[in-house]
């Protein structure tokens, strides 16, 4: 249980996909303009990473059983695309509302480095099923609150007299950077202390 | 008719296409496989040979290290030896080289030390950390990592960073960073201690 | 002519980076030092121009409906390869790329020049516009790392893990530590992409 909640604390605060770890920053920097929109993506995010991680770690097991860890990048990213697909059609099918809300979000997430960089960082640090699925969820729940923060800084910025050469990507990170140093804060946090009842 | 034939081409070309990337990066690895291994194993016996200069063969002592684990107290937070290895030259034993982990400021840095047959420190060695650039990082520095405090401590003595009251000059703005590695030194003195002792009472064990 | 329009165009013109914006994730990554920076361009580069060939080669066999999948496994193959390469002969860079080697397969940048360029070009101008898209990434990235490593420890071309000793510009105690730290990648980058589009608007003003 401790190793848990370290693993999602650590995943949404001190390693932050977007702040820190750099995973992820095409959507963060391309669907922030609105708070609406950013929660969309967010929970679409979830949605997904969720479901890699588990995935990808029975993948992960069939490829050591026989031997061809090669294929594991081919093999990782491709289910990732697949997956995505069927997501979206099982969303539009059991619930159209739903869909309606995430659709457009969906195909995007195949290219955001952030599912294939969970998938990859389960494996590396040797998470077991439970693990890799807490880290997984946690990681894009991490995603999820920075973008949505970002956005409502963005929507504030919107009415800013922005200079010229800084409107669109520029001062949007520069803004990122500021957000970062504020996460800086977390690191160096006895996580194992912390949460050792 | 043409529906199915068209289905048929694009089938056959992805399948196509899927087994020679597969069959291009089985080529790959059975090339690059060894070498990678071959490039691990130098890496370790590189970094082995530095830190106990004296041996010349490295074996890895699963009885040493389950020795040290039963004596040793295993405090939640203590740090953790890893792996033991003996250093030989010629048959004789000339000391141990120990991988430890010790929780740093930001991260798990995983030291090598090594502690030669008398007891005797003769140097560690930072094998991975992720500590705060600029700051925690440092630790790698052969100003601190090689600091006359480190050279000179053998087993039975028990360092600290001077703000505790010890010889050891921490890193300025990084004294959790250096305070990990000295514990870890003091964990591998220990461990030392309890291996070379054993046997000198003539290998009771 | 063409040829050399084709390389050039990927170094200033539709500079990955700084014009078209793609490719952030490593470009913020990496940045921490010169070396990495170079390392990790040239890996994209070596992505980029065997991917732009082999879906060149094949752009009159791949059908249409099912080209994306069909680039991304060429893609992924070619990012494996040069990942077990490095693995190989440079462990230490590998070791420090990390994750970011095998992501590169999910780099805009490689699939976009796939799709707008490499399926419906000659193989050798899809290897030109690779070499000329992979080196402006290795450039844009090496000059963020610059400013990085610069500011950040007063130092510049630092490896100690490969035998680089580096320059030493200035003293360590006085480089600002936020520049190496996550912050300063996206500050820099922001501030960098501000100056270039300043750049940008004064030349089209006195052109005009």
């Amino acid at each position: 249980m401790t190793k848990l909640l370290v693993i999602a604390f650590g995943s949404i605060f001190i390693s932050n996909f977007v702040l820190t770890r750099f995973l992820g920053i095409c959507p963060f920097l391309g669907v922030s303009k609105k708070v609406e929109t950013a929660v969309g993506m967010g929970f679409a995010v979830t949605f997904v990473m969720g479901l890699a991680s588990a995935i990808t770690y029975g993948l992960q097991k069939l490829l050591e059983h026989f031997h061809i860890e090669i294929l594991q990048t081919l093999t990782f990213i491709l289910v990732i695309a697949v997956l995505v697909q069927f997501v979206e059609m099982v969303i539009k099918k059991i619930s159209p509302v739903l869909y309606q809300a995430l659709g457009i979000y969906l195909p995007l997430i195949t290219t955001n480095c952030a599912v294939l960089g969970v998938a990859l960082i389960n494996v590396k640090e040797g998470y077991n099923f439970l693990q890799a699925v807490v880290n997984g969820v946690s990681a894009a729940l991490g995603f999820t609150m920075a973008i949505v923060l970002f956005a409502g800084i963005r929507e504030r910025m919107a009415a800013a007299p922005v200079p010229k050469a800084f409107q669109g990507f520029p001062i949007a990170l520069v803004t990122a950077g500021l957000v970062s140093i504020a996460f800086l804060g977390f690191n160096g946090f006895k996580l194992e202390a912390l949460f050792a009842f | 008719m043409r529906d199915l034939k068209q289905m048929i081409i694009t089938v056959v070309v992805l399948v196509v296409i899927c087994s020679v990337a597969a069959g291009t990066l089985a080529w790959v690895n059975g090339l690059t496989a060894p070498r990678i291994e071959e490039a691990k194993a130098r890496a370790l016996q590189a970094a082995l040979g530095e830190c106990l200069v004296s041996a010349t063969d490295f074996v890895e002592d699963q009885g040493a290290l389950a020795r040290v684990k039963a004596e040793l107290d295993g405090a939640k937070n203590a740090p953790a030896i890893d792996k033991v290895y003996r250093g030989t030259a010629q048959g004789q034993d000339q000391g141990y080289v120990f991988t430890v982990n010790t929780s740093g400021y930001a991260s798990v840095i995983t030291l090598m030390v090594g502690i030669n047959a008398d007891g005797q420190m003769e140097k560690v060695k930072v094998l991975s950390q992720a500590e705060t650039p600029g700051l925690g990082t440092k630790i790698k520095d052969e100003q601190f990592i090689d600091q006359s405090a480190f050279r000179s401590v053998r087993t039975g003595v028990n360092l600290a960073v001077t703000k505790d009251g010890g010889q050891v000059q921490a890193i300025a703005g990084a004294t959790v960073s250096s305070r990990a590695v000295v514990r870890a030194i003091n964990q591998a003195l220990t461990a030392a201690n309890v291996l070379l002792t054993k046997q000198g009472e003539g290998g009771l064990e | 002519m063409s040829l050399w329009r084709d390389f050039k165009n990927g170094l200033f013109n539709e500079n990955p980076t700084f014009r078209l914006v793609l490719g952030m994730c490593p470009t913020l990554a990496v940045s921490t030092t010169v070396v990495n920076g170079i390392g990790m361009g040239l890996a994209a580069t070596a992505v980029l121009v065997g991917s732009n060939v082999i879906i060149s080669l094949l752009r009159n066999v791949i059908p249409k409906d099912v080209r994306i999948p069909a680039f991304v496994v060429i893609i992924a193959a070619f990012v494996t390869i040069v990942d077990k390469i490095m693995a190989a002969y440079v462990p230490e860079l590998h070791k420090v790329l990390g994750i970011f080697i095998p992501l590169i397969v999910v780099n805009c940048i490689i699939l976009a020049r796939a799709e707008a360029f490499a399926s419906k070009r000659p193989v050798i101008n899809s290897m030109m516009d690779g070499l000329g898209m992979g080196l402006g990434f290795t450039m844009s990235i090496t000059f963020i790392s610059a400013i990085r490593e610069l500011l950040g420890t007063g130092t510049i071309f630092v490896a100690k893990d490969f035998g680089f000793t580096g320059l030493k510009v200035f003293a360590e105690e006085l480089g600002a530590i936020i520049m190496i730290l996550p912050p300063g990648a996206f500050i820099t980058l922001g501030l960098v992409l501000a100056g270039i589009n300043w750049l940008v608007s004064r030349k089209g003003a006195k052109t005009a």
